[in-house]
């Protein structure tokens, strides 16, 4: 059971954002939606990512956060990167059910190939602003933004709250800052609408041995990174508390803060 | 069936989570304990809040784990919270890890953390990653001065955590006693080793060095075990490469009253602690064995 890195060239790369780049490599890799792998820019570090393009031309896609994805942001064409993975649990796929994809940010990244794999679903994103709105010429999409300058001026849960008087939903998936992920789960719960939402958490092996990425008695690597309504509503530290690099749990505020360094 | 003693700790089965596999936190811990973990291991608590190394930290090769984790800890004055969850909600024994770079540290960590009441104190003289305690664990007289100051700071069991990485081990166990430990745990990782990625040539750990553990490291594990079996009278917790049940049973055999678990939970879960017991359970009563401690050293 070998999980080593597979290296895999950089073929193309596209700002998708003033912060976000997609880096497109040559070669096949595989992923069940919602899973993830530990991409390793050699002599620098490994973070967590999913593939946000799958299929022939699969791709990554990177915002700009901190030292390490500064040097992500750095690669050019030629350079080489690998791919440790797919690791973690996906997404359960809804084929015939009238489903929403509901997304905060970059949280979008996460969602895009099971919008790829749910073709017709209602895709509702939100970003600070329309310079930061991700793949919204790639899929047809619901914006919003912070300062109206897309769509309504609000958050995407409060978009997709507006949107339920007109229509119903069957299931709902979700990506994004934690607090909008709670955000949406009380949502959910309040229209009994079920769900999926996908997790982050500082993670070091991947493979669920250890526990950086621990939230509540879960590991986000291991039995998640997507996890049900059903399990969110019963994990202690989902919408509070992330332990730091050190290990030191941390207030979920300071854990972004601290992300950004 | 399946109890077991570490000394005068009573487990309820003979597995205890290894030092440095998930002890990041009480629930993660007692998760362990409800597939059967006897005792858990808290991640190793150092003197002040440390990072560790950048990844990759854990990598799992054909044969086993290298990790050079790099000893992150969030420092023993920051987890009093931890420790009351921890108190709170599991009820059975709890091993701490404690690393430090001199014996004041050492000291001071075991002092404090004394309060929470432990049921054992894990002295990691061992870790390759990070060059402070190891110095301890390869020098049969350093360990034995760092064993008997830390005795006179607590009640609580010392167990140090011994390095497979010296030509002496029984040599240094012998020691250990000697100074006043109560138990020997065996063994910390072996190596270090490397792992080249040849397309990109360059070590894939970003410390480029890390401790083997898993499969590839039991042989030496099980003869680290029997030897110090036949040089102390004090009990000994067995680990490096255990797997399952059959893996267990040999190492009770080289001499080791209970059996650490920490790199299978990659091949098999969190479950692996019930599939293991199970699997002991099972050999016991094939063979007619009552009780585990009736083969305890049985291969000596």
């Amino acid at each position: 059971m070998t999980s080593l890195p597979e290296i895999f060239t950089i073929k193309k790369i596209i700002d998708e954002t003033p912060s976000v780049k997609t880096f497109f490599i040559k070669g096949k890799i595989g992923m069940q939606p919602g899973q993830f792998f530990m991409v390793w820019l050699p002599g620098v570090d490994e973070k967590p990512f999913t593939l946000s393009y799958t299929g022939k031309n699969p791709a990554v896609t990177i915002r700009r956060n901190g030292k390490s994805t500064e040097a992500f942001h750095k690669l050019k064409p030629g350079d080489k990167i690998g791919l440790r993975g797919p690791f973690g649990k996906g997404f359960t796929i809804h084929k015939h059910k009238k489903v929403a994809i509901v997304a905060g940010g970059i949280g979008m990244i996460a969602l895009a190939s099971l919008a790829e794999a749910l073709p017709g679903s209602t895709i509702i994103c939100g970003a600070k602003t329309k310079d930061e709105m991700i793949f919204h010429k790639r899929f047809r999409m619901h914006c919003c933004s912070d300062d109206g300058s897309i769509g309504p001026k609000c958050f995407s849960p409060q978009l997709f709250e507006t949107m339920l008087k007109e229509k119903k939903f069957d299931f709902v998936y979700t990506c994004g800052p934690e607090i909008m992920i709670k955000a949406m789960l009380d949502l959910c719960l309040k229209y009994k609408i079920p769900m999926e939402a996908s997790l982050e958490r500082y993670m070091k092996c991947g493979i669920g041995v250890c526990a950086s990425c621990v939230c509540g008695n879960k590991l986000i690597c291991k039995d998640g990174p997507v996890f049900p309504d059903k399990e969110l509503i019963k994990m202690d530290d989902f919408g509070k508390n992330a332990l730091l690099m050190s290990g030191k749990k941390a207030a979920l505020k300071e854990f972004c803060e601290w992300k950004q360094e | 069936m399946l109890k077991a003693k570490l000394g005068r700790i009573q487990l309820k089965t003979p597995l205890v989570l290894a030092s440095g596999i998930l002890g990041t936190n009480a629930q993660i811990m007692k998760r362990c304990i409800d597939n059967g973990a006897g005792a858990v291991t808290l991640k190793s608590i150092g003197p002040i809040e440390r990072n560790g190394h950048n990844n990759p930290t854990v990598l799992a090769f054909d044969s086993g784990l290298i990790n050079a984790v790099g000893l992150p800890t969030p420092g023993y004055l920051n987890m009093d919270e931890e420790w009351e969850e921890i108190n709170r909600i599991i009820k059975e024994p709890i091993i701490a890890s404690v690393y430090g770079s001199s014996v004041e540290e050492y000291c001071r960590i075991i002092k404090y953390i004394s309060k929470f009441n432990p049921s054992i104190i894990e002295l990691n003289v061992s870790c390759p990653n990070k060059k402070a305690g190891m110095a301890f664990g390869k020098n049969a007289e350093l360990v034995s001065e760092l064993i008997r100051e830390v005795k006179k700071c607590t009640k609580l069991p010392i167990m140090p955590k011994l390095t497979p990485n010296c030509d002496n081990i029984s040599e240094i166990a012998k020691a250990c006693e000697k100074a006043g430990a109560d138990m020997i745990a065996a063994i910390n990782t072996a190596g270090p080793g490397m792992i080249i990625d040849i397309e990109t040539r360059k070590p894939l750990l970003k410390y480029k060095t890390g401790g083997i553990s898993g499969p590839a490291i039991k042989p030496i594990a099980i003869r680290c075990v029997y030897e110090i079996y036949e040089s102390v009278k004090i009990p000994i917790l067995g680990i490096g490469g255990i797997s399952n049940g059959r893996d267990a049973i040999e190492m009770l055999m080289a001499g080791a009253s209970a059996v650490g678990i920490g790199s299978a939970v990659y091949y098999d879960n969190i479950e692996v602690f019930n599939k293991i017991n199970r699997e002991i359970e099972e050999w016991l009563k094939n063979n007619k064995i009552k009780s585990i401690k009736d083969i305890i050293g049985a291969a000596r």
